[in-house]
């Protein structure tokens, strides 16, 4: 099979857009990065905007993602929230490391409460993306009542049923 | 055919039935699956569930043509019309509530404090960002500064230097004057002694060089009357 195209074309594989921890908050709508090509204090903006910026599209799809380039002297990220405010982060000079523990910390969902929205993790969830797909798959609970039919007391048919409207 | 059937059911025991049906018959002999498989136990009736897919039409309904039910345009349109309005209204309805729904959710005690805790993690958080961007901007100042100071520096210096370089110039240009002033320029004055000497002194540009580097001015001058010793020797200048 043959290379991928492009440079570094890790940064376009499912599992590399996956794995990060940069789920914005649900306030944040709108996420500008202003840097320029050329400079040296906008190296760690366009090395973050070369890593990470998919990563973070791909973990928040309802996000609008934007960047600004050759406009400003000096390289600064800007957040518009739900409620009309900005979120101005500068980072001249900084690495695209520390840009980017900067921006979970501030903007992005806590470890907490990644872990708290995770449903695959809590065993309390069931469904498609779950551990279990219903509840009747733990043992010492009611069987499906697709295979042993529950009594008629419990049916909401038979309990609403009013004979003689029928 | 039916008691094939039954004689198969008999032997299967147990919650589950299956009904394999054995067609003989025109099409010859098929074993075919029945695909619902109902998990209670019908010891009575022959649950016939479908026709198996592959067997053929019965005789009796292969020239059959059923009649359409065709209802005129007017009656298609009222129908239309009213399932559409009720569809319109359950749907908005259905739409209403659950808003309301997720208004509850919002408004609930659990959903305040948690909207609460949210708000002061995310004012303290917005605190410490703006402590960054001053931090940041400090270091910028002094990054600033610092490159400042070195462009003066350059300026400086390659002015100097241009400066050094236009004095050498202007010295270089002055030799050339002086020169240039010491050579004999015949002026408007000196005009008519120039002639006159010109006239005095021809000079005569005819020589002749020797392979030994003697040189022999002059047009006519025979080469055998000048004696060894007084031969002009050519020299470098």
């Amino acid at each position: 099979m043959p290379f991928m195209k492009g440079p570094a074309p890790i940064r376009r594989t499912i599992e590399y857009l996956d794995r990060n921890k940069l789920v914005l908050k649900d306030r944040v709508k709108i996420f500008s990065i202003n840097y320029n090509t050329k400079g040296d204090n906008h190296e760690g903006a366009r090395q973050f905007v070369f890593w990470h910026l998919p990563q973070l599209q791909f973990k928040n799809p309802n996000v609008q993602i934007t960047t600004f380039k050759n406009l400003t002297p000096s390289p600064f990220i800007q957040c518009y929230l739900e409620n009309g405010e900005e979120v101005l982060m500068d980072v001249d000079f900084k690495s695209k490391d520390e840009i980017y523990e900067r921006v979970r910390r501030i903007i992005c969902k806590s470890e907490k409460t990644l872990k708290a929205e995770d449903k695959l993790d809590n065993p309390a969830n069931f469904g498609s993306k779950c551990q279990k797909h219903c509840i009747c798959e733990v043992p010492g609970q009611l069987p499906c009542p697709s295979l042993v039919p529950l009594p008629k007391s419990w049916r909401g048919k038979y309990k609403f049923q009013k004979p003689d409207e029928l | 055919m039916a008691d094939d059937v039954t004689k198969k059911q008999k032997k299967l025991a147990g919650n589950t039935l299956f009904t394999h049906f054995i067609m003989f018959g025109s099409s010859g002999s098929r074993v075919l699956n029945v695909i619902n498989i109902s998990y209670l136990q019908s010891r009575s009736k022959r649950v016939w569930v479908r026709k198996p897919l592959g067997s053929p039409m019965a005789k009796s309904k292969i020239f059959r043509i059923t009649p359409k039910p065709a209802l005129p345009e007017d009656e298609k349109a009222e129908i239309k019309r009213l399932f559409d309005n009720y569809k319109n209204s359950m749907k908005s309805i259905r739409q209403y509530f659950f808003e309301q729904s997720l208004k509850q959710a919002e408004s609930g005690e659990v959903a305040q404090t948690k909207h609460r805790l949210e708000d002061q993690e995310h004012e303290q958080l917005v605190e410490e960002n703006r402590l960054e961007n001053e931090k940041t901007a400090m270091l910028r100042e002094e990054k600033l500064k610092i490159q400042a100071e070195k462009t003066q520096q350059n300026v400086l210096a390659s002015l100097i230097k241009k400066e050094g370089e236009a004095k050498l110039h202007e010295i270089q240009i002055e030799a050339f004057l002086t020169k240039q002033m010491c050579t004999p320029f015949i002026q408007a004055e000196n005009i008519e002694k120039a002639i006159e000497d010109a006239l005095a002194n021809p000079v005569n540009f005819n020589f002749a060089l020797d392979l030994d580097g003697y040189i022999y001015r002059g047009k006519d001058t025979s080469i055998d009357t000048i004696p060894e010793e007084k031969r002009e020797r050519l020299s470098r200048n």
